[in-house]
């Protein structure tokens, strides 16, 4: 059954406050445990993201054959994901503010995107993470563009959806940096263009920031080998794009990610909003290189649960997580990697034609059941072979 | 086996090697001291923060962000006393005798910052390009202790350029106001750890001027407990202007009206110059007044020991300052710095007012708040803190608000 919008009320009061408590007290416990370790990690990364990405420039620049060249854009393109996940996601959710270090506070950094960091801090840290998934009052959701509930009304428009989800993710630092301006709520009349204008100062001065140093100076110190540069740089950005925008569909639009009613999460107790951060986002499993390139996003419950937790500790805490999940009786999402992108992709899909296709018997359900049928199988046998 | 000449020819490369090894060595060595000592040598933005970087991985005391000071010798004063002989970069400039510098070390991945006296006079920073700052461990004392425990000589710490108003500029600006026949000399009157910025103002006029009257009244609680005991000798024996009279509370008690008049018995025709605990410094300020000196000319250094977290009750009596727009506003029971700043009809940022989104993230300078969320209290200065679940359970200052 369908049921991407639950109601909240599956554990009693009681319940859901000592299923609070215990999440309380692991957080506690983590917090109190924080110190040099956790300072040696963030700085480790720094380095790594730091040494790559002389290292991928200066192979862009001086490389003399296509090899080296697209070394460099690998090591660049490891670079700016390694720095807009693991550290400017991270450090702007204030997870090392502890450590008193301007260089990794969340008030003074500013990350390598055209989104400036106090329009992120906003829209991601306040809204995102405090009305998760709530339709409605979690823009997030759907960035305005997709259609990914049948709570939301199906629309003619949403049959191109696919290709939105692909120009959003090509773009998708453009689409994280235009997201305070509302443009839906312009158009709707609720927010007046007038009250946008500080942020469009901010927007014009971080963009004209990023696109002059990528792509003219960058380019033009080069000389005569400006287009190689250009492209190298377009080339990490777009690298980025796609990975960052798949690592957070998978958090938050898998198949069983669920959205809430803004009624229902009126006077939300501290144990309800923990349920809440848990039924609206999903983890996926991998390798401990893959959890650091998605900025340990692919412990999204984890981070939606304490967001301001040092992001390499949600390894630790997972194991327990699940743990309390499992004793309270309450869905824990986690599967592989590309499970749970074939079930975004899948949901994607799923919505942009009317519900009445897709139902169980409906036409589309059935192509859609033999199509996931053959792709099990040739996934399957994939995995065996290797 | 070697053709005659062959070896004089290997003894001549090799030497020409070594001086060239030597020339490079003493050019790397000059490099790495103009670096080390550059007064800002880094273009701004990006580029600056990437040179930066390179160069505190090659030395971290290349970093140009930073004024790094290097431990060169600790010098134990008493049993719970040390003193740190540092050396910073040049470009941390110089200090007036009696003035502090913020010391900023990691403790435990945290940056903590604490103000400390230099205790030592500018002239060996001119000669030695080394000062000293000299601590005492306090109990519960978060920095001190890990001073005592943890640095060494070869560390590097950080330093924020010197200042402070309790320097010999006070007596002077004094002498000159109400004229010398007024105020002839300073006496200084010190408690414990008090001693460091006078010790400090002590060299620095006996040095200018050998035969400075200068009184020092100085109340340990025992022997064992006179820091700089050699250091004070020494200057009373060189400097006969120069008056040291030690008191032993433990045995002598504490001090009074009647022991200062008996140890300085000129005391109304001198300028006061007091640094110890607060009780001690309001204690010696009534005293003075009321043998005669001029109360203008009677100056204290609160130097803040940061309040240990028992010693603090959720329940006490709070003030809220804000440090841009000057105000201030009592707390009314529990109030958050966030409610207490709407009260007080500022508009600071906020966002989920429920501790998870830190929108409300402001600048504490000092003060204790009790967050409500953890449970943990802080009372470390210079911190960010999230407004909406920190309650000020003392006198907080608020930067920027």
């Amino acid at each position: 059954m369908d049921m991407q919008t639950r109601s909240l009320s599956l554990m009693t009061r009681e319940e859901l406050d000592s299923f609070g408590a215990e999440l309380d007290d692991l957080r506690h416990e983590i917090m109190a445990d924080l110190g040099q370790r956790d300072a040696d990690y963030i700085r480790s990364i720094v380095r790594r993201h730091k040494y790559t990405e002389i290292a991928g420039r200066s192979l862009i620049h001086f490389s003399l054959t296509p090899f080296s060249w697209m070394a460099g854009v690998g090591l660049l393109s490891l670079s700016k994901i390694l720095e807009n996940m693991e550290i400017g996601h991270n450090v702007l959710h204030g997870q090392y503010d502890w450590m008193n270090d301007p260089e990794l506070n969340s008030r003074s950094y500013e990350w390598d995107i055209v989104c400036d960091a106090e329009s992120w801090r906003k829209y991601h840290n306040y809204e995102h993470h405090t009305f998760t998934n709530i339709i409605g009052k979690d823009r997030d959701y759907g960035y305005g563009l997709l259609r990914l509930s049948k709570d939301e009304p199906w629309r003619p428009w949403h049959l191109t959806q696919f290709g939105n989800y692909v120009a959003l993710s090509v773009l998708f630092e453009w689409g994280v940096a235009l997201h305070e301006l509302e443009i839906d709520n312009i158009k709707n009349g609720t927010v007046k263009p007038k009250d946008k204008l500080p942020f469009l100062k901010r927007f014009v001065d971080k963009t004209s920031h990023q696109l002059g140093k990528d792509y003219i100076l960058f380019p033009l110190l080069a000389g005569p080998f400006a287009p190689k540069v250009f492209a190298a740089n377009l080339i990490a950005n777009l690298n980025r794009n796609l990975w960052t925008s798949t690592i957070i569909f998978c958090g938050h639009f898998t198949e069983d990610a669920q959205t809430f009613l803004p009624e229902e999460c009126e006077d939300e107790s501290r144990g309800q909003w923990y349920y809440r951060q848990l039924l609206g986002s999903s983890n996926f499993t991998g390798s401990r290189w893959l959890h650091i390139m998605s900025g340990h996003l692919s412990y999204q419950i984890e981070h939606h649960m304490f967001p301001d937790l040092p992001a390499h500790r949600y390894p630790e805490i997972a194991a327990r997580v699940e743990d309390i999940c499992r004793r309270y009786g309450v869905p824990y999402n986690t599967d592989t990697f590309l499970n749970q992108y074939k079930t975004v992709v899948t949901r994607i899909l799923k919505h942009s034609v009317p519900d009445s296709l897709t139902e169980p018997g409906g036409a589309l359900d059935k192509v859609g059941s033999a199509v996931n049928r053959v792709l099990g199988k040739f996934l399957g046998q994939r995995t065996a072979a290797s | 086996m070697f053709k005659a000449g062959t070896l004089p020819l290997i003894a001549t490369g090799y030497h020409a090697i070594q001086a060239m090894a030597h020339t490079v060595e003493v050019s790397v060595t000059t490099l790495h001291e103009r670096i080390k000592d550059a007064p800002g040598i880094l273009p701004p933005g990006l580029l600056g923060s990437y040179l930066n970087f390179l160069l505190c991985e090659i030395d971290p005391r290349l970093n140009q962000a930073r004024v790094p000071a290097v431990v060169e010798s600790v010098i134990e004063e008493t049993e719970s006393v040390r003193t740190y002989v540092l050396r910073p970069a040049r470009r941390w400039g110089r200090f007036e005798a009696g003035q502090y510098t913020r010391i900023e070390v990691d403790i435990d991945g945290v940056r903590v910052s604490r103000n400390y006296s230099m205790s030592c006079s500018p002239a060996k920073l001119d000669k030695n390009r080394c000062i000293s700052i000299t601590v005492k461990q306090v109990e519960g004392g978060k920095v001190s202790n890990w001073m005592a425990e943890h640095c060494e000589v070869g560390d590097i710490v950080h330093l924020a350029t010197a200042q402070g108003e309790f320097t010999l500029d006070n007596f002077r600006r004094a002498q000159e106001r109400f004229g010398i026949a007024r105020i002839k000399a300073p006496l200084f009157v010190a408690a414990g750890s008090g001693i460091t910025p006078i010790m400090s103002m002590l060299e620095s006029r006996l040095h200018a001027d050998p035969m400075a009257d200068t009184h020092l009244a100085f109340f340990v609680r025992n022997e064992r407990e006179v820091i700089f005991a050699n250091r004070l000798k020494q200057l009373a024996e060189e400097h006969a202007g120069f008056q040291l009279d030690l008191v032993y509370t433990d045995s002598e008690g504490l001090v009074s009206k009647e022991k200062l008049f008996e140890l300085v018995p000129d005391i109304e025709q001198r300028s006061v110059h007091i640094c110890g605990p607060q009780g001690f410094m309001t204690l010696v300020t009534d005293e003075a007044t009321a043998l005669g000196v001029v109360p203008e000319a009677i100056f204290i250094e609160s130097f803040g020991a940061a309040v240990p977290a028992s010693a603090l009750s959720l329940d006490a009596k709070a003030t809220l300052s804000f440090a841009s727009s000057g105000g201030s506003i009592e707390s009314e029971g529990g109030k958050t710095l966030l409610e207490l700043a709407e009260a007080a009809g500022l508009k600071p940022k906020f966002g989920c007012r429920s501790g998870i989104c830190k929108e409300c993230l402001c600048e504490k300078a000092s003060g204790p708040v009790f967050n409500r969320l953890t449970g943990e209290i802080n009372s470390e200065p210079g911190v960010h803190v999230q407004a909406c679940i920190s309650v000020p359970i003392g006198q907080v200052a608020i930067v920027g608000w």
